[in-house]
């Protein structure tokens, strides 16, 4: 059977979520972002800020005070934001206890693999400016010695998926060149291969001359392949029909999709 | 002398009966503009003296005109139920804009006479409900300095209902009648409180006598008795099988009917008492201003009249950690008055669902609004923004509107409108 939540009052001044670029207006708006981006949370997330926009601006000083008095370390992370989720109807027992779950296996990974999973969420929300800084961090910094080399190249690895998707490809290419120094694998091969070609640039022949002229031959005939289709989806994609409408109707209807675009782009820049 | 005044308006569509006393003092006192024979009704004309910007009302007004140096519109409140407008030495007045004139005109007189001008409570008294005049006559009231909170309208049965219960509980300890009339007919009052359910219900209705007659006719002798004969068919009609405990008169004529009603005054006189009451719904405004003015005064029996509800309307919540009732609409209450606002997001729902009780009844009605043409990106992932307002007696409206979900799930800025007749 359904229910209905109550919701409480909205946030005239909203609490601003910087790694998301995000504006939170309403305690279950919190508590979804909570529930579903807790690993793009820092761990200082619970502070002196948060609290005062739950007393101030949503009005509900009985839940920051229970914050304040059981949260006394970052130690008490955890169980603090299970207890806020437990005050607010948003979320069922079932729901809360799965929670709970993940948030103990969470916290059984090492340090680095914690970065790596908040890395992810970012890149995952299109924030790909900031999941690259966090995943060069983890590159630059000393090796953790629990962690072996494979965790190190699989962040590569997404390091560089990340520059593609900025074009940033000269990047993408370095990233990816180191992999394949490290690894010799053909998947990252190819993925060199086809960057090359997106980009324009000629494959470098110091890294492809050993390839196998078929299978260079097969990649070749795949992105073309690819291209063409892409090409179709793109004459068929809602955008074009824009074009045999009336003038006006096409101004407005780009100028809704540049702002779109333009703030999208600017938050995987963030 | 008290801290302000509570009014009462009478307002038919062509005169209207004003009655009023001090917040702290019991004494009702009607207001009167002359000291002639039938002082109390005021004509609701209000006059424009050429080339001044000054307004004037009742014997005056009509002398004015009568001698050419002003001019004068009729029936004014009848005008603003038409969204009519008058025309003065070039310039169109709304309806509205000259009703806020003869407000402020008779307001006048009664500050004068009150020695003070602290409103604490305005209650008009209408005998038809109708939006257009109820917001006009708010509107008014605001625009002379008198707050939103301090004004209400009720309709004239109401007005009846607190008339009779301030009276003394042996006048209507069995059903309570009233004949009143004017140039709209002759309407016919009932009352009588409803015990051993809970709560108590204080019941009142109107009923419009075909048969009735207008007041002019007691102009002539032969008019009289036909009146007397109307009246006393009427009388014998509705009061038959009823024990009725007492009877009231008001209106225009009905304060000389024991000269031209003896037929009719025999039969209603028998075993009950009646009376005949100058500004009787004035009064009653006055004395239901009582009930806004001082949550004490509210009075121990639920409302069902002509402008009130006589539904609770409920909705089932979680709010927080807890299920409970969330009341939109309680019965008793006036309909222009009843709205309820509330956000809220459904959970694993594809409707809102609103239970309605009748007063007086334990069976409950679901109604249900379904979530037709909103998109819900995911369960939970919506909020929505719902408006109940009461468009009658008797319907009422639902809103939704497609709140989205913060800046995860934008607005959509769709909205469900559904009306509901209560039967």
């Amino acid at each position: 059977m359904g229910r209905y939540l109550l919701c409480t009052k909205e946030a005239d001044s909203p609490y601003e979520v910087e790694e998301l670029d995000l504006r939170i207006y309403s305690i279950e708006e919190l508590a979804y972002l909570i529930y579903y981006d807790l690993d793009v949370l820092p761990d200082d997330f619970i502070d002196e800020r948060l609290l005062t926009f739950i007393e101030k601006e949503l009005k509900m000083p009985e839940i920051s005070g229970k914050i304040r008095r059981f949260y006394t370390s970052p130690q008490d992370f955890d169980a603090t934001v299970i207890m806020l989720l437990s005050e607010v109807s948003f979320f069922t027992e079932q729901e809360i206890n799965e929670f709970r779950d993940r948030i103990v296996r969470r916290r059984r990974k090492s340090a680095p693999e914690r970065l790596v999973m908040r890395s992810d969420a970012l890149a995952k929300r299109k924030r790909y400016n900031s999941a690259i800084r966090l995943y060069r961090s983890l590159l630059s910094g000393p090796r953790d010695g629990r962690m072996n080399e494979q965790f190190y190249t699989n962040i590569m690895m997404k390091c560089a998926a990340c520059f593609g998707r900025l074009c940033e490809f000269d990047n993408a290419l370095e990233m990816l060149f180191q992999v394949y120094k490290e690894t010799g694998s053909p998947e990252v091969l190819k993925k060199l291969y086809d960057i090359c070609i997106l980009s324009g640039k000629e494959p470098d022949d110091a890294v492809f001359r050993r390839a196998d002229p078929n299978l260079l031959a097969k990649w070749q005939s795949d992105y073309w392949e690819r291209e063409a289709k892409a090409r179709m989806q793109v004459d068929e994609h809602p955008a074009m029909q824009l074009f045999l409408k009336s003038p006006d109707h096409i101004k407005e209807s780009l100028e809704a999709y540049t702002e779109e675009t333009k703030d999208a782009f600017r938050g995987m820049l963030e | 002398m008290g801290k302000g005044l509570i009014i009462g308006y009478d307002l038919l569509k062509d005169y209207c009966r004003i009655s009023w006393r001090y917040e702290d003092q019991e004494e009702i006192k009607d207001l009167k503009l002359t000291d002639s024979e039938d002082p109390y009704p005021v004509k609701n004309s209000i006059c424009k003296k050429k080339g001044e910007d000054t307004w004037l009302i009742g014997g005056e007004a009509y002398q004015t005109a009568l001698f050419g140096s002003g001019t004068i519109v009729d029936k004014v409140l009848r005008l603003v139920s038409m969204g009519g407008h008058a025309t003065f030495e070039g310039i169109t007045y709304d309806a509205e804009e000259l009703l806020g004139y003869f407000l402020r005109e008779t307001l006048a007189v009664l500050y004068k006479e009150a020695g003070m001008k602290t409103v604490n409570q305005i209650v008009f008294t209408v005998q038809h409900l109708e939006n257009q005049v109820i917001d006009a006559v708010i509107r008014c009231a605001r625009s002379l300095g008198i707050e939103k909170k301090r004004i209400h309208v009720i309709s004239h049965t109401e007005a009846f209902l607190h008339f009779v219960l301030s009276e003394k509980r042996e006048l209507w300890t069995n059903m309570t009648v009233l004949f009143d009339l004017s140039q709209e007919g002759l309407n016919y009052y009932s009352m009588e409180v409803m015990r051993g359910i809970k709560p108590n219900i204080a019941k009142a209705e109107r009923a419009f006598l075909e048969e009735g007659f207008s007041p002019d006719i007691l102009d002539s002798k032969a008019g009289q008795r036909m009146a007397d004969n109307i009246m006393a068919n009427c009388v014998e009609r509705v009061l038959a099988n009823k024990t009725v405990s007492s009877a009231y008169l008001s209106g225009l004529g009905m304060n000389t009917s024991m000269q031209w009603g003896n037929g009719f005054l025999k039969i209603l006189c028998q075993r009950r008492r009646v009376f005949y009451i100058d500004n009787l719904f004035a009064r009653g405004a006055v004395l239901s201003g009582n009930t806004f003015e001082d949550e004490n005064a509210a009075l121990p029996y639920s409302l069902m009249c002509e402008g009130r509800i006589d539904v609770d309307i409920t909705v089932d919540v979680i709010q927080g950690v807890q299920k409970r009732t969330m009341i939109l609409a309680t019965a008793g209450s006036n309909w222009f008055e009843t709205k309820a606002a509330f956000d809220f997001i459904p959970d694993d729902e594809s409707s809102l669902k609103l239970t309605v009780r009748k007063l007086g009844e334990t069976r409950k009605t679901l109604l249900e609004v379904p979530f037709d043409g909103f998109e819900f990106p995911g369960n939970k992932l919506k909020r929505i923004g719902a408006v109940l307002a009461f468009t009658s007696g008797n319907s009422f409206d639902i809103t939704l509107k497609d709140k989205g979900f913060g800046e995860f799930f934008p607005a959509s800025g769709v909205t469900i409108r559904r009306s509901f007749v209560i039967e």
